[in-house]
């Protein structure tokens, strides 16, 4: 009745159990209980319970008593750390799950059998990258942390016995409403039944009344049978799933959604009869330009000399299939050297423009538009926000960017080059300005946020930056 | 007997003096009549009313969930470019609402803020509830429902597993997560005002289940002892959870590269816009609650005065929010951010923009007056302002994005179809289903915690229950 939760409290539940197992249950004196109409009478007559010497005996209140716990002697539970045990078993299994299941293969950290699991390549990214597995370990830490705390309180307070004997007292319902009980169990060394009453009621007890347990302590036999049957059966699904799963079967597979595995449309590379060609991916339509691809002045626009230009906006189908109106739709779109192209024949297939850059494109060497202080200005401004944080604001490949994923040995980067190398340095101003508006290896194209003068301006200002760091002698000379 | 109200007028109470926790002379036995009573009445021909109408719509829920399965997404307004349409919308939707139960159950229990114990519980259960809504969007959105195990890690002969680095496998632990502990930090809160229901029972039936429910609950000193330690450890570990909860949700969009959803400060963005959204919920069911059942002692005006505030503190974050977006996208020099949000405002989906700004960033503003954040009606219309504001800004951060993608050509207007609507409302009747079960057979009100904080008068007056109860 009063919970002590000592381990001996459970030895002489059991003990009791095996006691009366071949004799019929006889009623026997559980405790007495005492009512109290306020919370003060109960912790002052808690005090003096206490300090009488009792040990098997609770007292039970609507709401918690504060103060309670010091006037009872009620030691501090030792939950929370069972909940810290349980908080740090979620990080461990969350950390070593996703470790076995994405990354531990033959990984760098890899431990070896028995530890190597599941190796899961996402676009290029490390195996191992602990940012991204805090979320999980986190949500782990937490759901194990709260199962302990909510399982932990309720084993501890032993919450699924739901016999009391003192629920047999009509009195001790009003314990969820607005009294406070006191009660001291027959199995403490000093309980006396005839003396308590009296002594309960000096310190204030509204009404002691004797609590008698009257229900036999032992399940039915029957109950184990049962038990074990209900067992048996739950056995039986999973049984026969796994026997479903382990055989091969020789009819074929169940498509549950029709129209979802067998979608009517066509893929890419697919055939479709419907036209001539029987492609079912269509080519750009003759005599029409892509959004964003109408440039006029290929010198500055694209940094190539004029002719060249046409080679990135013909379409091979119609170079195939019509050169010569191929040819004469270009003149219309193109203001000028419209006939080179056209002599230039066959080119080879032009995809958007990508990260590979043609290194053999006839790049022109000047600047298109006027050179100027307010330019160079400028350029310095746009390197300083685009370019140098790879680049570096010299323009030694330092960069915060560049010097960050090389600690990190990011094994997909490409480290940045110097702009100072001899090879840059050669290069032509219309391959730089190519290299920033289609992007060249790792580096992105910026064409689409940088505007083609402010590009230039930047190609004005690594010119000058080039300069500065490998001057020419006659530059002395000429100040 | 005078309305509550009334009796005790917020508005005159002379600056420094607060209101009490629980107005109109209560005793712990009062409290716990007034609280019971709300389970134990004979069952008000409104509530059959409106629990026929919710039952009505989960009914048309549960027939589109059937269509959905048999038939796929296609039912919904899913067409390129944009796949994440009202089913994400209304999943992040719910789950916002959710967290302000923890937000008051957790937060402020760690903060001391005794006023929460008057609405707790109400919160904790609508966070439930709209947790369990939120769960169901993701679920059947996946298309092929028969096969959604496969989100969890389990050995197979595929070799198959998750893929851990993904934000959608942070949100299932996530969201799966809050669910569980929301729910085992409700259920322990509710084993004593479970076992006062189980004492107080005439009905053999009901005593065998909250009997059954209540564990054999007692009261012990010892066992309160326990229960608040483990109460304390739950509070802490929810705390950070709701935080986190939000935060991954908000990394579905803010890990991708679409303009508009790219961006650092989703994560606080959307847990304030939560917190926000939740509030307002809260306020919604417990104005129209607290005058029908009569616990406006328990859920006093002060209660509501304290939520408006926090309405109105969340609500300016979320206006912040709002303008830093479009200072970060014109700062970024990203044409794309500059053109994503251009279009949000200015776009076809301008309607949909202003809507959540006027009632998002403008209504709440109105909890400034003293007069606004303690007349129950007039915030009762703001709350339902704020519900449609927040929907609309996770339509607007949904939609105008993936609308508007990297290639012109694709670009379309979305429209919902009529499945997509009548999915929001089956949603709403599948809350309120569950809201209205929860009012009608458990404990309204924290009942052993409103005891704790309350100051009863003394004597207790119960007297002539008590003999009544006894003999």
């Amino acid at each position: 009745m009063a919970d002590n939760t000592t381990s001996s409290d459970l030895d002489e539940d059991l003990a009791d159990v095996a006691h009366h197992k071949d004799v019929t249950f006889e009623p026997r004196l559980a405790g007495v209980v005492a009512e109290f109409d306020r919370p003060e009478t109960l912790i002052a007559s808690s005090a003096a319970v206490r300090d009488a010497g009792y040990t098997r005996w609770d007292t039970h209140t609507p709401f918690p008593v504060h103060g309670i716990d010091a006037a009872m002697g009620i030691r501090r539970t030792i939950l929370p750390w069972i909940v810290l045990i349980g908080g740090l078993t979620g990080t461990t299994i969350a950390i070593a799950m996703q470790y076995y299941m994405n990354a531990s293969e033959d990984a760098e950290f890899g431990l070896g059998w028995p530890f190597a699991g599941y190796q899961y390549p996402i676009s290029g990214k490390p195996y191992w990258s602990l940012p991204a597995n805090i979320p999980i370990a986190f949500e782990l830490t937490v759901l194990l942390a709260a199962f302990s705390a909510f399982f932990g309180m309720i084993g501890l307070n032993r919450l699924f016995r739901w016999y009391n004997p003192m629920f047999k007292l009509e009195r001790f319902r009003l314990v969820t409403n607005d009294r406070f009980f006191l009660a001291i169990d027959s199995g403490d060394p000093k309980f006396n039944a005839q003396e308590l009453p009296g002594m309960l009621r000096s310190l204030g007890a509204t009404a002691v009344e004797e609590c008698w347990d009257d229900e036999p302590r032992r399940l039915p036999s029957s109950f184990a049978t049962v038990g074990l049957v209900l067992f048996a059966l739950a056995l039986v699904p999973p049984a026969l799933v796994m026997r479903h799963r382990s055989v091969s079967w020789d009819t074929p597979e169940y498509h549950p959604v029709q129209d979802m595995d067998f979608q009517m449309k066509f893929k890419s590379q697919q055939r479709n009869p419907f036209f001539a060609d029987q492609r079912a991916m269509r080519p750009q339509v003759e005599g029409t330009i892509a959004r964003g691809q109408m440039v006029g002045d290929s010198r500055y626009y694209l940094g190539t000399e004029p002719g060249q230009a046409m080679a990135s906006l013909q379409q091979p189908e119609a170079n195939a299939d019509n050169a010569g109106a191929a040819g004469s739709q270009e003149l219309r779109a193109t203001d000028q050297a419209a006939a080179e192209a056209g002599q230039t024949g066959p080119t080879p297939p032009a995809g958007p423009p990508a990260a590979g850059m043609n290194e053999n494109q006839n790049w022109t060497d000047e600047i298109p538009i006027a050179v100027d202080e307010r330019l160079m200005a400028r350029g310095q401004q746009k390197y300083e926000i685009y370019c140098a944080p790879c680049h570096g604001l010299g323009g030694y490949g330092d960069g915060l960017v560049n010097r960050r994923a090389l600690d990190l040995k990011a094994p997909t980067w490409v480290p940045v080059p110097s702009l100072h190398a001899p090879q840059t340095r050669k290069r032509a101003d219309g391959y730089i300005y190519g290299a920033i508006t289609q992007g060249v290896r790792k580096m992105p194209a910026y064409g689409s946020q940088i505007k083609p003068d402010d590009r230039w301006a930047i190609v004005l200002y690594v010119r000058a930056l080039q300069r500065s760091q490998g001057a020419p002698s006659e530059d002395a000379g000429n100040p | 007997m005078t309305d509550p109200d009334k009796a005790y007028n917020v508005i005159d109470e002379p600056p420094g003096v607060r209101t009490p926790l629980v107005t109109g002379r209560h005793s712990y036995a009062s409290l716990t009549d007034t609280v019971s009573h709300v389970a134990e009445m004979k069952t008000p021909l409104a509530w059959y009313i409106a629990f026929a109408i919710s039952v009505f719509w989960v009914g048309v829920l549960g027939v589109g969930v059937i269509y959905l399965i048999s038939t796929g997404v296609g039912i919904w307004g899913h067409k390129n470019p944009v796949y994440w349409g009202w089913p994400i919308v209304n999943f992040v939707f719910w789950v916002g609402i959710g967290h302000a139960g923890t937000l008051i159950s957790a937060i402020l229990f760690l903060f001391r803020q005794n006023w929460r114990t008057g609405i707790n519980r109400f919160a904790e259960a609508m966070t439930i509830f709209a947790v369990i809504c939120a769960a169901l969007f993701p679920g059947i959105h996946i298309g092929r429902v028969w096969l959604a195990y496969w989100l969890a890690p389990y050995p197979n002969q595929m070799a198959m597993w998750p893929q851990f680095r993904s934000p959608l496998m942070w949100d299932v632990f996530a969201v799966s997560t809050y669910f569980t502990v929301s729910l085992l930090f409700w259920y322990m809160g509710m084993i004593p005002d479970l076992a006062t229901l189980r004492d107080r029972t005439k009905s053999r039936i009901a005593g065998l289940a909250y009997g059954l429910f209540s564990l054999g609950w007692n009261g012990s000193s010892r066992q309160w002892h326990r229960y608040e330690v483990a109460y304390g450890l739950l509070a802490a570990l929810a705390a950070p959870l709701v935080l986190s909860v939000h935060t991954i949700v908000s990394f579905d969009f803010a890990v991708s590269q679409l303009p508009g959803w790219h961006t650092t400060i989703f994560p606080p963005y959307f847990v304030a816009g939560a917190i926000f959204s939740g509030f307002a919920m809260v306020i919604s069911l417990a104005v129209p609650a607290r005058a029908f059942f009569g616990l406006k002692d328990i859920i006093t005006r002060r209660h509501l005065e304290n939520m408006c505030k926090v309405i109105t503190a969340t609500g300016t974050m979320v206006g912040y929010a709002y303008m830093m977006e479009f200072f970060i996208a014109w700062y970024s020099g990203s044409p794309y951010e500059k053109f994503a949000f251009i279009n949000r405002a200015l776009g076809p989906y301008a309607w949909a923009y202003w809507t959540m700004i006027s009632c998002n960033v403008i209504s709440p503003q109105v909890f400034w007056f003293k007069w606004a954040r303690t007349t129950p009606w007039f915030m009762f219309v703001v709350s339902i302002f704020v519900n449609i504001g927040m929907w609309f800004e996770r339509f607007v951060i949904t939609v105008t994005s993936l609308s508007r993608d990297f290639l012109p050509s694709s670009w379309d207007y979305f429209r919902p179809t009529t499945w997509d609507v009548l999915f929001l409302i089956g949603s709403f009747g599948l809350f309120f289903t569950l809201f209205l079960l929860f009012c009608r057979f458990l404990p309204v009100v924290a009942i052993a915690e409103v005891k704790g904080v309350m100051a009863p008068v003394n004597p207790p007056e119960h007297a002539e229950y008590r003999t009544q109860l006894v003999h």
